[in-house]
């Protein structure tokens, strides 16, 4: 049975400008919780963003479950990033007028679910990272780790079997960074979950089942 | 459904934040839509009075049917076709008309219409200063106020009298040879102020027996049962090839003008209205830019070009709405000063001639013209969010998240 993210050659190149992806070859098991790690501009947000099908690779395929991504069909693309992927970004990215609670469903606006399942699946997940009591705070009167939690929150709210964290703890402390490395991991061991988090600190690496390093846009197993 | 009342409450979100924002743009709109409403109730308003002056000193429900010369051909009104006009739905009556002229022996042109005294009766409900209706196949007559005053003053016929009257016939070498007959005077009609006051009214029949050649009607008069029909009969009537006049024949002129007034006035209007448009691309543009992240980040969790696109139209949506209900209220203000301050003004550099007006308001805002003005609004704006719609569907999510 192949990974569930299986990536077989993906380049991308840019117009003018030095290939950020070269031949880019992984794979990843169900449940694995792996990192990949890279120096600034080794192209490790750009393999993110394929993985997210947010970014078309200039060539090569991506499959999900054993299933090729077909990058031209807008339609697939938007299926698989609201069924299969879930984001978790660096500057949380929430919506700055939604409560606690309305960012971890909106999400579900988009994937049709009335307002009582979004409720309350949110409720339950809130709850899952420690926030139940914030949930009607605005994200301006939370903490970068409490705002984290809630875009980890908002990322499992359609129930992925992939999650996608592009340095979540970039804009953290240490000691918060830690506390967020070890929600991710425990959640990946309890609903086995798929983390693939691009991070460029190291010491997180005992997190994590395997990690990956990009060197000359290239993919190679770190151990 | 469900979906869009949600999005329809996160859109009412964005609108609530940026209020102050929205309520400008909004009053942008609505500056041009209350202008339209003025404009367009301020005509009606005129429209109005006149076609309610016209209704009030003629007689609108009475058409007068000819015949048409068309391409050098005379449609005649035949037996058949006074029939047919006799039969249109709304029609109360009908009275062929037959006409010939008599002049008096000191020569007073008296031009003399035939009717049936019952289609006299029954079309003009006339109201006599003396006497009545003639009787028919007699040589009794009716006569206009205006007729029987002047041949009192000047041939010194007075009602009652047995008076001849010369009727010119041509023999066949074409020489005029003159045939005097006499009549009598039945009854004078009161006033009317048209054409009837200088009328001989006679009996169709006694015209027929003393013109005795058979021709076709000269006209039909009709009496249609109420104003609001009177143009849907007119209409049947060109149906028929024949022509139709009277009173209808001012209002049909009015409002072409006014038409043509209120079109063109409202395209001065409408220039507000396009500024009004601009103002809502400006204002959805800019909170497009400013949202860009936003939009980035709700296409990363699984929204679509359509989602992120009917999101901004019910954005687009809301200021219109809100411009529509001010656009209307300021419509409503706007024709109430027309009418309070306007008109007062009006009056006093118009003077009496136009006191009429002083009892009517000059403006008339009916509920379709704010019905009007609020779908211009919603319109205008959801135009308006097109192009910031597409603009916000067509970024690219990975440029977008990253933008600050």
């Amino acid at each position: 049975m192949p990974g569930i993210i299986v990536a077989d050659n993906v380049s991308k190149t840019y117009q003018d400008r030095v290939p950020a992806l070269f031949g880019a070859s992984f794979e990843v098991e169900r449940g694995e919780f792996v990192t990949l790690i890279g120096r600034s501009g080794s192209g490790k947000s750009t393999l993110l963003n394929i993985l997210g099908c947010l970014d078309k690779p200039t060539s090569g395929t991506l499959s999900f479950n054993g299933k090729p991504v077909n990058f031209e069909s807008p339609h697939e693309l938007i299926t698989i990033r609201r069924t299969v992927i879930g984001f978790v970004f660096q500057q949380f990215n929430l919506l700055p007028y939604l409560t606690a609670q309305e960012n971890v469903e909106y999400p579900m606006l988009f994937n049709y679910h009335d307002h009582k399942t979004r409720s309350r699946i949110a409720s339950g997940l809130l709850e899952s990272v420690g926030l139940y009591d914030r949930r009607d705070h605005l994200p301006t009167e939370m903490s970068g780790g409490e705002q984290q939690r809630v875009s980890i929150a908002r990322a499992l709210v359609n129930d992925p079997p992939i999650i996608l964290a592009d340095e979540p703890t970039g804009n953290l402390d240490q000691k918060t960074s830690g506390e967020i490395f070890s929600l991710m991991r425990s959640i990946c061991e309890e609903k086995k979950t798929t983390f693939f988090v691009v991070t460029h600190e190291r010491d997180f690496g005992a997190y994590a089942d395997r990690s990956f390093q990009l060197l000359d846009g290239k993919v190679v197993s770190a151990w | 459904m469900v979906k869009l009342a949600d999005y329809a409450k996160l859109s009412a979100r964005q609108v609530y934040k940026k209020r102050m924002r929205v309520l400008l743009t909004a009053f942008g709109i609505a500056i041009g839509i209350a202008a339209v409403i003025g404009i367009i109730s301020l005509g009606e308003g005129i429209r109005y009075q006149a076609i309610e002056t016209i209704r009030q000193q003629s007689d609108l429900t009475l058409i007068e049917v000819t015949g048409t010369v068309k391409d050098g051909t005379v449609i005649p009104i035949t037996e058949s076709k006074a029939a047919m006009i006799a039969d249109i739905p709304h029609v109360e009556s009908a009275g062929p008309v037959y006409r010939i002229s008599f002049s008096t022996l000191r020569q007073t042109y008296l031009d003399v219409t035939g009717i049936k005294t019952d289609d006299f009766r029954k079309i003009f409900s006339p109201r006599f200063s003396q006497g009545g209706l003639s009787a028919s196949s007699s040589n009794e007559v009716i006569l206009g106020h205006d007729l029987a005053e002047k041949l009192q003053k000047y041939e010194g016929i007075r009602f009652g009298d047995l008076y001849t009257v010369v009727i010119r016939d041509y023999d066949p070498s074409g020489a005029p040879k003159d045939r005097k007959i006499a009549i009598t005077t039945s009854g004078v009609l009161q006033e009317r102020g048209d054409d009837l006051d200088n009328l001989v009214i006679m009996d169709i029949d006694s015209v027929r027996a003393i013109e005795e050649e058979q021709v076709p009607y000269n006209a039909v008069y009709v009496r249609v049962d109420s104003p609001e029909n009177v143009f849907a009969v007119v209409d049947e009537i060109n149906s028929l090839g024949l022509t139709a006049n009277g009173a209808f024949r001012q209002i049909e002129s009015i409002n072409r003008l006014m038409d043509m007034v209120i079109l063109f006035l409202s395209l001065f209007a409408a220039i507000s209205l396009v500024i009004g448009a601009l103002m809502i691309v400006n204002t959805m543009v800019m909170a497009v830019y400013e949202r860009t992240r936003e939009i980035g980040v709700s296409m990363a969790v699984g929204a679509s070009q359509g989602d992120v696109m009917t999101l901004i139209l019910l954005e687009c949506l809301y200021i219109g709405i809100i411009g529509g209900i001010i656009g209307d209220l300021l419509g409503i203000l706007f024709a109430w000063v027309i009418n309070t301050v306007g008109k007062a003004y009006l009056m006093s550099q118009l003077g009496d001639l136009f006191s009429g007006f002083a009892r009517y308001d000059l403006t008339l805002v009916t509920p379709q013209i704010l019905v009007l003005g609020f779908c211009i609004a919603v319109f205008l704006s959801l135009v308006s969010g097109i192009y910031p719609a597409i603009k916000a569907a067509r970024l690219n999510p990975v440029e977008a998240i990253r933008h600050s």
